[in-house]
């Protein structure tokens, strides 16, 4: 049936063409005779009379004149004449055109607006007798089955969404809770790496560098003229340059850590490197880094640290340089006791017992920092040497103790330190047997 | 009950024919004034152009009788006015005759369901 009534519309509008088409013909035919015409006005007047053949009837022509010949009655239509010259008549002519070109435009239009509609029809033709591979797709419609599949399309849909609701419930809240690990993961891991990074220029990193601390420490940055001596302050200024560097990186990553530029603090896995670059900073000035640490440290106040030994209190003032740093180093001072205390016992041999208070302090305050911030997340306040992050504080309490150790090793070999130092060694001395002795006892 | 349908049938196919018939008059006649009007303004254009001296005719007929210019221009623009109300006239009545054939049409169609379904049965029937 379908093809029947295609076929029909495509027969009509080849018929609608074709009428346009002899309409537009038309059209032109009368164009073509004013034109004529318009000829004849043109050269009627020319002559006063004319000599013609006039037709007589159907069969006869009868020789006469064309009399009056620039006085013509047009007729303007409706039964209306009015008689005008020849050339008013030819101006009428022209007007006249003028409407046939119009019109002839205007069917052209028509026939180009039907023309594409065949195109369209035949196309369709094609479709239904799957031609031109071309399948039109079709689905029977029933009533009562639409109304059914309705019913059970919100059904499913309903279920759908409660289901995906549920879902996303319980996705969400083990997705947050991994993905807030992965975070802290993915923290501790940079941390280490950079601490990597850091500590092979100037060992001012944690027990953390310690693990990698095997590696070559020359990747830190040193000035060339100190590279070669193992000197405290071509190290240390390595080490505040480091430290800078390091706490600028490690502050956007925590957020919230404040370091110290205070090198005297050595790594605690590292070797004598990076070590007592206070006290030599004011007697040497070999860096841009010596000057800030100068500035540093006269800028240190006293600390408010109460200190289980009274001569401790002066010394405060280097971990004070950032006083954030102080109620992290309260906590930690009793454990660190017992660390250093432990240290201490076995470096005592090794060297004089003139400890420069300043780094024991530092080291304590590192220490104690660090050992109270294994259970702290960040904002971690670090001081100069100790940037690690809190996961790694608890596995290296012996390579502390160590790095301490080393400390006062190398103190023996710094004069300067001890003369930098506030207190008195005497005191120190006693102050470093107050804690352990304090330690000892809450072991 | 299937003569009775068929009656009715018949019935509202004659109502449909008629009214179909004059809606096409309708159409016819507007279509002619359509024509007339067109003329019409353009005999008043070429009146307008022409001078005021110029003779005019008017054919009655086999004659051609003379007319006043003023006087022929105004004729003119009268007759236009008078195509103008005609058209508006037919234009309202050609929808009315539109809007009962679509019921007559309607009315056609439901009956020739009816009048199918009743076929189906009678032949369930025997």
């Amino acid at each position: 049936m379908e093809a029947r009534d295609i076929d029909r519309l495509k027969a009509e509008q080849l018929s609608a063409i074709k009428k346009t088409g002899e309409r537009i013909s038309q059209l032109e035919k009368y164009k073509n005779d004013y034109d004529n015409l318009k000829k004849q006005l043109k050269t009627l007047p020319e002559k006063v009379t004319h000599d013609v053949m006039v037709p007589f009837g159907k069969l006869a022509f009868m020789p006469g004149q064309l009399i009056h010949t620039n006085e013509i009655t047009v007729l303007l239509g409706d039964n209306w004449f009015a008689e005008v010259s020849a050339k008013d008549a030819i101006g009428i002519t022209e007007r006249r055109v003028a409407d046939i070109d119009r019109q002839i435009a205007e069917l052209n239009k028509q026939k180009g607006l039907l023309e594409p509609r065949i195109d369209f029809t035949s196309q369709l033709q094609d479709i239904t007798q799957n031609a031109g591979g071309l399948v039109e797709i079709k689905e029977d419609y029933d009533a009562e089955k639409e109304q059914a599949w309705k019913e059970q399309h919100r059904e499913n849909v309903r279920q759908h969404r409660q289901w995906t609701a549920e879902g996303m419930r319980q996705g969400e809240t083990e997705e947050q809770e991994e993905g807030e690990k992965e975070v802290w993961r993915r923290l501790e891991e940079l941390e280490r790496r950079e601490l990597e990074r850091d500590e092979l220029g100037g060992c001012e990193d944690n027990e953390e560098g310690n693990e990698e601390g095997i590696r070559p420490r020359k990747k830190s940055v040193t000035w060339e003229d100190e590279e070669s001596t193992s000197s405290s302050t071509g190290n240390s200024s390595g080490e505040d340059w480091d430290m800078d560097g390091y706490s600028d990186s490690e502050e956007q990553r925590l957020g919230s850590v404040i370091h110290f530029s205070h090198t005297t603090q050595p790594v605690k896995g590292c070797p004598p490197d990076g070590s007592s670059s206070e006290d030599d900073s004011k007697a040497t000035i070999k860096s841009p880094a010596d000057i800030y640490q100068q500035y540093l440290n006269s800028l240190k106040p006293k600390s408010i640290l109460k200190r289980p030994v009274n001569s401790d209190q002066p010394q405060q003032s280097k971990s004070v340089a950032a006083s954030v740093t102080t109620p992290v180093t309260l906590l930690p001072v009793t454990p660190d006791m017992t660390t250093t205390s432990s240290v201490t016992a076995n470096v005592a041999e090794a060297f004089s017992g003139t400890v420069v208070e300043r780094d024991m302090g530092d080291n304590i305050v590192s220490l104690g920092h660090q050992v109270t911030t294994s259970g702290h997340q960040a904002p971690v306040v670090t001081s100069a040497p100790v940037v690690s992050p809190p996961s790694h504080t608890a596995e290296n309490p012996q390579p502390m103790s160590t790095f301490t150790g080393e400390k006062p090793q190398e103190e023996p070999g710094s004069d300067s330190k001890q003369e930098t130092a506030t207190h008195s060694p005497p005191k120190r001395v006693s102050k470093f047997r107050a804690r352990r002795m304090q330690q000892e006892a809450k072991r | 009950m299937a003569e009775g349908i068929q009656k009715r049938l018949q019935k509202e196919l004659e109502k449909f024919k008629s009214v179909q018939k004059e809606y096409q008059k309708c159409v016819a006649a507007r279509q002619q004034l359509d024509a007339q009007f067109n003329e019409n303004t353009l005999v008043k254009q070429e009146l307008d152009l022409l001078e005021d001296g110029a003779t005019v005719y008017k054919m009655i007929g086999p004659v051609l009788v003379k007319q006043d210019t003023e006087e022929s221009r105004q004729n003119v623009q009268k007759r236009i006015d008078y195509i103008t109300g005609e058209m508006q006239r037919h234009e309202t009545s050609i929808k009315d005759l539109e809007k009962k054939q679509d019921s007559h049409r309607e009315n056609l169609a439901k009956l020739q369901h009816q009048f199918q379904q009743q076929q189906v049965k009678a032949v369930a029937r025997s």
